[in-house]
């Protein structure tokens, strides 16, 4: 249970504080509403590159890492495909530090060509290190052109490919900012050892005079009903044969996205999990298998993705696993494994809610999604399933007309 | 735009209150550390077996008998341990590493009675099924098939191996004969051998209830457990070459590694020489991540470290950088180095930097499980529980003269390992053209 408050200020911007004495640290998270599903397909990695871009510097703060670090604290921040996170983790006697910071630089940035750019050849630097220069590297650019065929989510938040970041300009930078750095697209959530008014108080200073923007409708194409399976096959220089399954899913704040969550969690969560136990110890057909769903905002993807055990036969492989799947849907799962599921969905839960970084991420998370109060919410939305919600979910997604199949296998044959 | 207040007055963080863990001693002689603060009825707990490579008796075998612990015991087949596990929302491992073998556990308290006997089991008498073992072998092999692939897994292991020799416990790399050669046999003596004799010490987290200590006692307490010694080795092997490169066509980055024998966490040098490694590369500000990474743009991250282990510790530095930059990278970290030889660091510098990592040990004391993290670096390191304190004293009180003085005992480019893996040969070509214009630097060579 993470008790909050909330407050929304006139420029839109929106704060939620949590309370914990026992910390003598602050966690100060900001929000902004935008992701790589937000970008132009011409101009894909840019909402990523411009994360890097807001530590180079802002109107006020030349050194935002430099500040940061003298007043104890650490930062790091993260892009997805849905939102972009920034979020600074300090002694809680610096709070306002943190609040200058991240204000100065949502105030103005320092449009600067030398900042822009070396981020851009870090950023490369970035999809060299892991996407280019791995094993299976570029898998989630295939699969994801396979399963999205008009939707932004067919790109990857790093982007289609080195030369969209490399050709991105100081336009595109201003444009962007002004477009989706306002306090009306952006939530703060700060949590640990501060107090509700404090946190007010320094939200009215620092924020409250910062100019809102036009608000932000996405409109952003739907992705057609898919009624055909689609199949890709890649052979590169990569070990071992692997297999990516995915299927088109509700979205995040979808009633069902619990049962389709607990649906992947009965097949692969843990050790105990059908497919890893089924195909993995007892079959031996593939070395490893995992069912995962992405939470997508939008609609997401139920992914199966698996290695090939040495020397098998894949079609007999893929047959068992398409065996696995197909019972979900014919026969309810037990009680015992619904109960299973719920269990470990509260641990999870409990133990995500010991740090003050943890805490502040979840609530402007939730409030993004809809309202922070879900946070609350979660551990009985997951009590709620039932093994028929279940049995339901797995009918409606794992159809085999919506599988997106990508084979990505060894080019020459493995040597034993 | 808006005209935003003066910038706010910072506080100096002056001191870090680290509460030390509670200690018990269970019938046995076995040590429980026991650090009480959760807001949840959740417990963590970590038991830390003198079993890893260091006591193995062939390699491979400490990290196989770890892994394979949770897939069998007298009545319990692996699925049923794990169902039963997961069915209370709790998770159980156990990883090998270079000097200990970890078993974690974690859940919620009011379960942890229904976990005792899988625990109990698979501590005294894990069994080892055949067919377990042949997977654990046949999926390993694959799996080191992929990540011999990778640059920066072939450059740490690559750089383990130059420091202690191909047959020492710590410098070994894993292959796939290696893997193929292991047996149940071997897997079930060294258990019997460590884990079911030897003493452990066990860090507990979270909401530290009776449940907890009953669950420490009847698991780990009830049966004599003695100390163990290493397996003899012969000494370490260091490579005879400085500078080793090993080719691995197609990579658009390389792995740079640089290292050497450092001092162990309780010499005298060791407190000052954090702070030096700080400035060098160990924080996101440091001079290597300025210099290589935000003024030259040859990398996504750079950072140097120390790692200590039992009987050795070593310094590093490590980074992927741009094949094509790889030559100008090597260039810049000699030079970083040289200038903290040559040039005191400023206090403005310095100044940062104590603040930096005074708020970095708040955090690391910030709750049951950060808390249990730090107490595991003091028992594994050696150090007595005031540590955070020295830490903290040590780090207000350096000099710039001292840390000038640290860096040409430690920091000489001599004494120093290079390591390479990639494309060295091209990047010696390209290297030249990025140096001379920035513009090509980033095209992807073919």
């Amino acid at each position: 249970m993470i008790s909050y408050h909330q407050h929304t200020l006139a420029n839109g911007l929106r704060i939620l504080v949590h309370e914990d004495p026992s910390s003598p640290m602050a966690a100060v998270n900001v929000l902004y509403d935008v992701g790589a599903r937000d970008e132009d397909p011409g101009r894909t990695g840019f909402a990523h590159l411009f994360e890097h871009l807001m530590f180079g510097g802002s109107a006020g703060v030349p050194e935002f890492d430099t500040v940061l670090q003298r007043a104890g604290g650490n930062n790091n921040a993260y892009t997805t495909n849905d939102l972009t996170n920034y979020y600074d983790v300090l002694p809680a006697a610096n709070l306002e530090t943190a609040f200058w910071l991240e204000a100065d630089r949502m105030n103005l940035l320092d449009f600067s060509e030398r900042s822009l750019d070396v981020q851009r050849k870090v950023v490369c630097e970035e999809f060299k290190e892991h996407y280019i220069n791995q094993p299976y590297g570029d898998v989630w650019h295939k699969l994801r052109a396979l399963a999205y065929t008009v939707h932004p989510y067919r790109w990857p938040t790093i982007g289609l490919e080195l030369s969209h970041v490399e050709q991105a300009s100081l336009d595109d930078v201003r444009n962007f900012f002004f477009r989706f750095y306002r306090p009306n697209n952006a939530i703060l959530a700060v949590s640990g050892g501060v107090k509700t008014g404090q946190v007010l108080e320094l939200a009215q200073k620092w924020f409250g005079g910062i100019e809102p923007g036009v608000p932000n409708h996405r409109n952003l194409a739907a992705e057609p009903l898919q009624r055909q399976p689609r199949q890709q096959t890649v052979e590169a220089d990569v070990p071992v044969d692997m297999l990516y399954r995915a299927w088109p899913m509700c979205t995040r704040q979808h009633a069902d996205y619990y049962a389709t969550d607990l649906l992947s969690d009965l097949l692969s969560a843990g050790e105990s999990g059908r497919l890893h136990r089924r195909l993995v110890m007892e079959n031996e057909l593939f070395s490893d298998l995992e069912a995962y769903v992405t939470g997508s905002f939008d609609q997401g993807l139920f992914v199966v993705e698996g290695k090939f055990a040495e020397g098998v036969d894949r079609s007999e492989a893929e047959a068992a696993l398409d065996e696995e799947l197909q019972r979900m849907r014919r026969e309810p799962v037990s009680e015992e494994e619904v109960e299973k599921a719920r269990n470990q969905s509260e641990a999870y839960e409990a133990f995500g809610n010991v740090s003050v970084l943890g805490k502040a991420m979840k609530l402007a998370y939730y409030e993004l999604l809809g309202d922070a109060s879900l946070v609350n919410e979660e551990i009985e939305q997951y009590r709620r399933v039932t093994a028929a919600d279940i049995q339901r979910v797995a009918g409606e997604v794992l159809q085999p007309e919506r599988c997106n199949t990508l084979h990505y296998l060894a080019k020459q044959p493995v040597l034993q | 735009m808006a005209q935003l207040p003066a910038s706010p007055l910072m506080h100096p963080i002056t001191d870090a209150h680290f509460v030390h863990p509670e200690k018990h001693v269970l019938s046995n002689g076995v040590p429980l550390y026991a650090i009480d603060g959760a807001a949840d009825d959740i417990v963590k707990m970590e038991v830390v077996f003198p079993a890893g490579r260091r006591y193995e008796t062939a390699p491979g075998v400490s990290a196989a008998a770890a892994k394979l612990m949770t897939e069998g015991a007298p009545g319990l087949t692996g699925t049923a341990i794990a169902e039963t596990v997961e069915r209370y929302g709790a998770s159980l491992k156990v990883r090998g590493g270079f000097d200990y073998t970890t078993l974690q556990l974690q859940g919620l308290n009011r379960f942890l009675d229904r976990l005792l006997p899988i625990v109990h089991g698979i501590v005294y008498e894990a069994s080892y099924p055949e067919k377990e073992c042949a997977n654990y072998v046949r999926n390993n092999r694959q799996k080191i098939k992929i990540r011999e692939q990778k640059v920066d897994y072939l450059a740490d292991t690559g750089l383990r191996e130059a420091l202690y020799g191909p047959q020492h416990p710590y410098g070994y790399k894993m292959t796939g004969e290696l893997f193929s050669s292991l047996t149940r046999q071997a897997f079930v003596d060294h258990h019997r051998r460590t884990i079911a004799q030897s003493r452990p010490f066990i860090i507990a987290a979270g909401r530290i209830t009776d449940q907890v200590q009953d669950f420490a006692e009847a698991a780990f307490g009830r049966s004599a457990r003695e100390a163990l010694s290493p397996t003899p080795h012969g000494p370490a092997q260091p490579s005879a070459g400085r500078v080793l490169h090993q080719t691995k066509t197609g990579s658009v980055q390389s792995a740079l590694r640089f290292a050497k024998p450092i001092m162990a966490k309780n010499h005298e040098d060791y407190r000052p020489f954090f702070v030096l490694n700080t400035i060098l590369g160990g924080y996101f500000g440091s001079r290597l991540m300025s210099n290589i990474r935000e003024d030259k743009g040859y990398t996504y991250g750079i950072y140097s470290g120390m790692t200590h282990l039992d009987d050795a510790s070593y310094f590093y530095i490590s980074t992927e950088v741009g094949s094509h930059v790889c030559q100008p990278a090597i260039g810049e970290v000699y030079a970083e180095m040289q200038r903290l030889r040559q040039e005191p660091v400023s206090d403005e510098e310095l100044d940062l930097v104590r603040n930096y990592l005074l708020g970095t040990i708040l955090g690391s004391i910030d709750g049951p499980f950060r808390s249990a993290d730090t107490v595991r670096g003091i028992l594994q390191g050696h150090l007595p529980m005031d540590y955070v304190q020295h830490l903290v004293d040590t780090i207000r009180s350096v000099t710039p003269v001292q840390l000038q003085e640290l860096a040409n005992r430690y920091l000489q480019p001599d004494d120093l390992l290079e390591l390479v893996v990639g494309w060295p040969e091209e990047a010696a070509v390209s290297g030249a053209n990025g140096a001379n214009g920035e513009n090509g630097a980033n095209g992807l060579s073919a």
